[in-house]
């Protein structure tokens, strides 16, 4: 099971969105990260066959993106943004959309969708019309549909923005739970998803591949570049002109200021091993050059 | 596919719009058709000698028209005169007629033309001609350009006045043809045809144009058109739900028709033929909601728009509603038959009618065929929009 990705461009007109991303993803979690308007949702939608690539070869378990209809067959996708008729409720709409699956007879579908529902816990709420969903509940009738097919690969688009702690930890669960023997794609540009599930991962920015490979060796490329200091306003004021600051925490009068640099930054600066945080604004840092 | 059909059919019956058609095709019914005679024999023709009090010299039997060279020039004559002297010419526009006032020029032209035509005038009831027909014809087709075209002067127009009163004899064949030939509900089926039809040439598409702009409207899109079904299916299915639906609204307006003549018919014991209404309303109406549901259906996902097919049926419908009867080219796809009646003339016209429904029960499969290879398309390349320059040259 496999996906590849060789080439691909895409463009908007004149804008490119991807621009000549080369990419090769394998059974189990793939984290798909990147800021805003990185062309995460882009890639998502090449693969599910709802936009078409200027350019490059894509191939899904062997088959090439060009054939639509065998692909449709075998990847789930859940939206970044999607909505329903609102006139229907969450069993309906699995319902109908089992049938755009061509999933018969009936029964079958029937009890599938019973099964989906309880496996996202909306069980309970299965006569709530999908305009009176809240948004984690809007979110688990998402993972629901993209499970229908029973799909080789299921692409989720942004899943846990906009949930509640809770909840997220949740749908990490169900989606590292379902990876089993299959390929789940998860965007984000929320490094924290990516840490507790995903061993494989891409960080894209404007369309360009920054990084592929394991989360391991995502830390590994940061290794001697991170650095925390305790400095006055001031001194922080002065740094921040010079270095990339990830992050700071008030201690008194006194900041405690988490930095990239390639040597010492100052007087009391200690290296410190990088996270995947950190690692990940490295990569994004160093990719603007 | 009939779990969707059955769906779309739902989705419809909990749709206001629905209900709004329904109210609109009502109002066309009650207002337009259900002008009913309250007894059969009503519409058996009074014996001249019965007819005590006619002051006003009207037909006693109505008009009929007539290819009466003669009788048409002097009609033509007489209204040539009398607009130069209203000074104002009725004009037919596209959408309503209107009445121009003319200037000094025009109507020393209608002068001139009627001199032209004759110079003795009418003497005792009969006009006296300069010319042949033919000629005369040039000149009234100079005065319908003198005035700008398309007014009462225009020969599409002409023939719609030149009558003259149906004798009694006439009126009692009439009569025959309605109770003998039509069964009576074949002459009345007609005119519900006719008026059925004409809600039928635009209504519909309040229905069907916004079924499939429906799935991006509510966002539903990137998880419907990734699904496995095939294109074909999901139009088809749409398709073919709404049109049930048309169908079923006319059918209980022709049942109710059905009903209301079999009593009328019982009381002064005629025999009326019961299939009349629904034969009208399946063979002249039905074509013309597949033609038009499935030309909004196009439309609709041409431009990702379903309020671009209003306009484009506006036209449609003002290019097929004129004449009231008697043409039936493929640019009609409104059956008009405006009358009570005239069997003769409608055997006479069948053969046009049936090419005509025939030509556009085709057309419409064509359409669903191209709006499912559209949408097909469609569903595979979602940021195609008609505001993107480069959208057209995809397609
Ligand atoms: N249909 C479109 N037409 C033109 N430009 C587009 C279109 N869709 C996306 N873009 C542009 O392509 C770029 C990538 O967008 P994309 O939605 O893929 O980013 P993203 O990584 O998903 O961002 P976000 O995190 O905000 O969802 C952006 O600059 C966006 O403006
Ligand atoms: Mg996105």
């Amino acid at each position: 099971m496999s996906i590849s990705i060789l080439n691909l461009t895409k463009k908007y007109g004149k804008k490119t969105a991807l621009n000549n991303i080369n990419l090769n993803i394998n059974e189990g979690m793939f984290g798909l990260l990147g800021p805003n308007g990185a062309g995460k949702t882009t890639l998502m939608r090449i693969l599910t066959t709802l936009i078409k690539k200027t350019d490059g070869i894509i191939t899904i378990n062997g088959i090439n993106i060009e054939r639509k209809k065998d692909i449709r067959k075998i990847i789930g996708y859940l939206p970044q943004d999607f909505s329903f008729y609102p006139s229907m409720n969450v069993y309906e709409t699995l319902d109908y959309l089992g049938v755009l699956c061509n999933i018969t007879p009936a029964p079958k579908r029937k009890s599938l969708v019973i099964e989906l529902l309880n496996k996202v816990n909306l069980y309970q709420h299965k006569k709530v019309k999908v305009k009176a969903l809240s948004g984690g509940m809007k979110r688990r009738l998402g993972i629901a549909q993209a499970l229908l097919n029973n799909p080789q690969i299921l692409i989720v688009d942004e899943p846990t923005a906009g949930l509640d702690p809770e909840e997220r930890l949740r749908l990490r669960n169900l989606l590292t739970d379902f990876s089993n023997k299959r390929i789940v794609i998860l965007s984000t540009h929320i490094v924290e998803d990516i840490e507790s599930t995903c061993e494989n991962l891409a960080i894209i920015k404007e369309g360009n591949l920054l990084f592929s490979g394991k989360v391991g060796d995502l830390t590994e490329k940061a290794k001697d570049s991170v650095w925390i200091a305790t400095l006055s306003i001031d001194s922080l004021n002065e740094i921040k002109n010079k270095y990339p600051v990830i992050s700071t925490v008030s201690e008194g009068d006194l900041l405690k200021t988490r930095l990239l640099s390639h040597k010492k930054p100052c007087e009391n600066a200690v290296k410190i091993n990088p996270s995947i945080e950190d690692a990940y604004i490295k990569v994004v840092k160093d990719g603007e050059i | 596919m009939f779990f969707l059909i059955y769906k779309e059919i739902k989705y419809q019956l909990k749709s206001i719009i629905l209900y709004i058609f329904i109210g609109v095709v009502a109002l066309f019914y009650f207002t337009q058709f259900f002008h009913l005679p309250s007894n059969i024999d009503d519409l058996e023709p009074t014996p001249p000698e019965e007819i005590s009090d006619n002051m006003y010299g009207l037909p006693s039997y109505g008009v009929t028209s007539v290819d009466d060279p003669m009788l048409e020039m002097q009609i033509v004559y007489s209204r040539l005169i009398l607009t130069a002297r209203i000074g104002q010419v009725l004009k037919h526009g596209f959408i309503i007629n209107k009445q121009l006032n003319l200037t000094d020029e025009q109507k020393d032209f209608l002068k001139y033309s009627a001199n032209k035509i004759s110079s003795k005038g009418i003497v005792e009831g009969k006009l006296v001609p300069n010319v042949t027909y033919k000629e005369y014809k040039e000149i009234i087709k100079k005065v319908d350009e003198e005035l700008g075209g398309n007014t009462q002067f225009n020969e599409k127009y002409i023939s719609s006045y030149i009558n003259r009163p149906k004798t009694y004899e006439e009126a009692i064949k009439s009569f025959e043809d309605i109770v003998n030939k039509d069964k009576i509900t074949g002459a009345f089926g007609r005119i519900f045809a006719d008026y059925m039809g004409i809600t039928a040439g635009i209504f519909p598409i309040f229905l069907s144009a916004f079924i499939l702009t429906r799935d991006k409207r509510f966002k539903a899109h990137e998880i419907i058109y990734n699904r496995n079904i095939s294109s074909f299916k999901y139009i088809l299915s749409k398709y073919i739900a709404v049109n049930i639906i048309i169908l079923l609204c006319y059918l209980a307006f022709a049942t109710h028709a059905t009903f209301i003549f079999s009593q009328l018919a019982s009381v002064s014991n005629y025999s009326i033929n019961y299939f009349s209404f629904y034969y009208y309303t399946l063979t002249w109406v039905f074509p013309t909601v597949l033609f038009v549901t499935s030309l909004s259906f196009l439309l609709s996902i041409v431009f990702n728009n379903g309020i671009v097919t209003l306009p484009v049926f506006t036209i449609l419908w003002f290019i097929s509603l004129m004449p009231l009867k008697g043409e039936y080219g493929l640019s009609k796809y409104v059956i008009r038959f405006n009358t009570v009646g005239q069997y003769d003339n409608f055997i006479m016209w069948q053969g046009d009618i049936i090419f005509n429904r025939v030509a556009y029960l085709v057309v419409s499969i064509i359409l669903v065929l191209l709006a499912s290879l559209i949408w097909s398309w469609k569903r595979g390349n979602i940021d195609a929009s008609p505001k993107n320059k480069f959208y057209f040259s995809k397609i």
